[in-house]
C-alpha cells in the first residue's frame, strides 16, 4: 500500500499520536542498540534555540558568505581542530562539516577523481558500501581488491594488481577501522606499495568513519594521518561523539581544493564543497562536543569504550561463544547467533558473524545481558 | 550447459540452499515478471542461477530489492579459484589484450571460488581472454 500524507491539514492530535507513536518505537529500539556505531549519550540543549532560525552553512566555510544566519566560524574551528587530529597543521588544511563519512568519502574521492581523471581506484571487499555508491557516481574506473580474514586488505592482491597497472594513476581508499570487523588498514604499507611500484601519480583517503575520533585519543595508535601521507580523510561526527542528526567532517590539504578550486571557478561557482545548503546545526553540534568534552574528555571516553570491548570479548569467550576484536578497536565480532537474538537485539550479522560497537550507551549490564541470550 | 545469450541475462549469486530459487521466481512473479529461461551453475556451497526475463530493468530492481545480489548484463561474472594472484593474473590477461576494466566487484567467496563481476570496454574480447571455462 502507497503511504500518502492527503491533502487535508491533520488535527493536532491526530499529529501528535503519530510523534508520539514514533517517539515510542525510537526509545524502545534505542534500549536494544548494541550492533551499531552511534553513541546515545549525548546532550544537545544549550544548541536547541537555533532550531528556532534558519540557519544555513551555504557554501564553503572558509569562505564569507551573503548569508549572514550561517555558523561558519565555529565550523572552521570544527575542521580545524580536526586536522590537528589529524595531524596536518590547520594552515595547510581544508574541510568542511559533511552530512555524514559518505559526504566525507565521496569528496575525497572527488578530490582524486579531479586530480587524476583516468585513475583507477582500489578498495578492498571489507570498505563501506557507499565507497561502491561514490566511484559509480563518479563513472570511476574501479577494482575491488580482496580482504584477509582480519578485514585488512589484502595487501599482496593491493600489490598485484596496482602492478599490472602501475602506469596509470591510483587512487587507494583505505579503511580505518571497517565496518564489520574495525579492522585498520595500513596506510604505511599501502604507500610503501606504491613507492616500491614507482607509481608517481597516487591518491590515498582515508576512511575513518568510527575510528578516526578512537585513535587519535588512545597511547599507541595505528598510524592513518597525513604525517604518513593521506590526502583525505572523513570522519563521522554522529558515530563516536553523538548527535541527533547525522553529520561529519572531511579534511583535506588546502593545496588539493585550490587545484579543484580553479576549475570549479571556470563555470562561476565559488563553492567547493559537494552540496548548496548545508547543516548549520551539524557544526554547532560538533563544536559543542568537541569545546564540552576536550581532549582529556574524549580520551576517558575512548578509554572506556575499549574497557567495555574487552570485557565483552571475555565474557562471550568465557561462555564459549568465540569472540575477538582488533586492537584499539570497540567493534568485537562474535559467532552469528541464533534468530531469537536479533528478535531482541540491534545486532549487525554478516555470514557466520556478527558484531556488537561498544558505543558510551553500552553498558557491562548490557553485555551481561546479551551474552545470556547468546548462550541460551 | 545451454548458456542463454549474454545480452538480457540477469546472474544472481546465492547460496545452494532450499527455497532460493522458490525465492527468486516467487519475488519475480509478484511483480508480474516472467521468467524465459532459467539455468543454474554450482561452486561449492554458491551458486549461479542465471535468467532471463521479460522485464528486464524492473526484475534487476525486484531482485535487488528483495536482497538478491543480481547483476545485469553489462558484467560478466566470471568464477575463480579463490588463490592468491588469481584475479590479478586475469587483470594482467585484459591488459594484454588490450581490454580496458572499467569494475572489478568480488561478489562472492566461498568453498575455494571468488565470484566476479567484470565490465569492460570490449565485452568480447574480454571473455575471449580470460577463457570462455571461466565465464558464468
Amino acid at each position: 500500500m502507497t503511504e500518502t500524507l492527503g491533502t487535508a491539514a491533520l488535527e493536532q492530535s491526530a499529529i501528535q499520536e503519530r510523534l508520539d507513536q514514533l517517539l515510542n518505537e525510537v526509545e524502545e529500539a534505542g534500549q536494544w542498540q548494541v550492533g551499531y556505531p552511534t553513541n546515545q549519550n549525548f546532550d544537545f540543549s544549550a544548541v536547541l534555540p537555533f532550531l528556532n532560525y534558519s540557519v544555513n552553512n551555504v557554501g564553503d566555510p572558509f569562505h564569507h558568505s551573503n548569508y549572514r544566519s550561517n555558523s561558519h566560524a565555529f565550523e572552521r574551528e570544527v575542521v580545524n581542530r580536526f586536522a590537528e587530529l589529524l595531524r596536518i597543521s590547520p594552515d595547510e588544511a581544508w574541510g568542511y562539516v559533511t552530512s555524514g563519512g559518505t559526504e566525507g568519502n565521496m569528496y575525497g574521492l572527488y578530490l582524486a577523481r579531479e586530480m587524476y581523471p583516468n585513475a583507477i581506484f582500489y578498495f578492498s571487499e571489507e570498505t563501506h558500501y557507499s565507497v561502491l555508491k561514490n566511484v559509480r557516481l563518479l563513472n570511476a574506473r574501479y577494482i575491488m581488491i580482496k580482504r584477509q580474514e582480519n578485514g585488512e586488505i589484502d595487501y599482496d592482491d593491493l600489490q598485484d594488481m596496482v602492478r599490472v597497472h602501475r602506469d596509470v594513476p591510483a587512487v587507494i581508499m583505505a579503511t580505518i577501522g571497517t565496518t564489520m570487523r574495525g579492522a585498520v588498514d595500513d596506510v604505511v604499507r599501502i604507500r610503501a606499495i606504491l613507492e616500491d611500484l614507482a607509481v608517481s601519480n597516487y591518491y590515498i583517503h582515508a576512511d575513518a568513519a568510527l575510528s578516526g575520533m578512537i585513535l587519535p585519543f588512545v597511547d599507541d595508535p595505528q598510524p592513518f594521518g597525513f604525517d604518513v601521507g593521506v590526502d583525505s580523510v572523513s570522519v563521522s561526527g554522529h558515530k563516536l561523539i553523538g548527535a541527533p542528526l547525522p553529520c561529519g567532517v572531511v579534511v583535506t590539504k588546502r593545496t588539493h581544493v585550490e587545484r579543484v578550486g580553479r576549475a570549479i571557478e571556470l563555470v562561476g561557482v565559488q563553492d567547493t564543497t559537494l552540496s548548496g545548503s548545508r547543516s548549520a546545526i551539524g557544526p554547532l553540534m560538533m563544536w559543542y562536543a568537541l569545546a564540552n568534552y576536550g581532549d582529556e574528555g574524549f580520551r576517558k571516553l575512548v578509554a572506556g569504550m575499549l574497557d567495555t570491548a574487552e570485557y565483552a570479548v571475555g565474557q562471550f569467550n568465557e561462555r564459549g561463544i568465540p569472540a575477538w576484536r582488533h586492537k584499539n578497536s570497540v567493534t568485537v565480532v562474535f559467532e552469528r547467533p541464533g534468530p531469537e537474538v536479533f528478535r531482541k537485539w540491534q545486532i549487525a550479522p554478516e555470514g557466520e558473524i556478527a558484531h556488537i560497537i561498544t558505543m558510551p550507551h553500552v553498558t557491562r549490564e548490557m553485555i551481561d545481558e546479551l551474552v545470556a541470550d547468546c548462550a541460551r | 550447459m545451454n548458456r542463454p545469450d549474454l545480452a538480457n541475462r540477469i546472474v544472481i549469486m546465492a547460496d545452494n540452499e532450499v527455497g532460493v530459487i522458490a525465492g527468486i521466481t516467487g519475488a519475480l512473479a509478484g511483480e508480474g515478471i516472467n521468467i524465459e529461461s532459467l539455468n543454474t551453475e554450482s561452486a561449492g556451497s554458491r551458486g549461479a542461477i542465471i535468467l532471463t526475463v521479460d522485464r528486464y530493468d524492473h526484475a534487476l530492481y525486484v531482485l535487488n530489492q528483495a536482497g538478491f545480489k543480481a547483476v545485469g548484463d553489462d558484467a560478466l561474472v566470471i568464477r575463480l579459484p579463490d588463490q592468491p594472484g588469481e584475479l590479478a593474473s586475469v587483470a594482467d590477461r585484459l591488459k594484454q589484450a588490450g581490454v580496458n576494466i572499467q569494475s572489478m566487484h568480488i561478489l562472492g567467496r566461498q568453498d575455494g571460488y571468488a565470484m566476479i563481476g567484470l565490465t569492460t570496454d570490449n565485452s568480447m574480447e574480454a571473455r575471449r581472454s580470460i577463457g570462455d571455462e571461466f565465464v558464468v
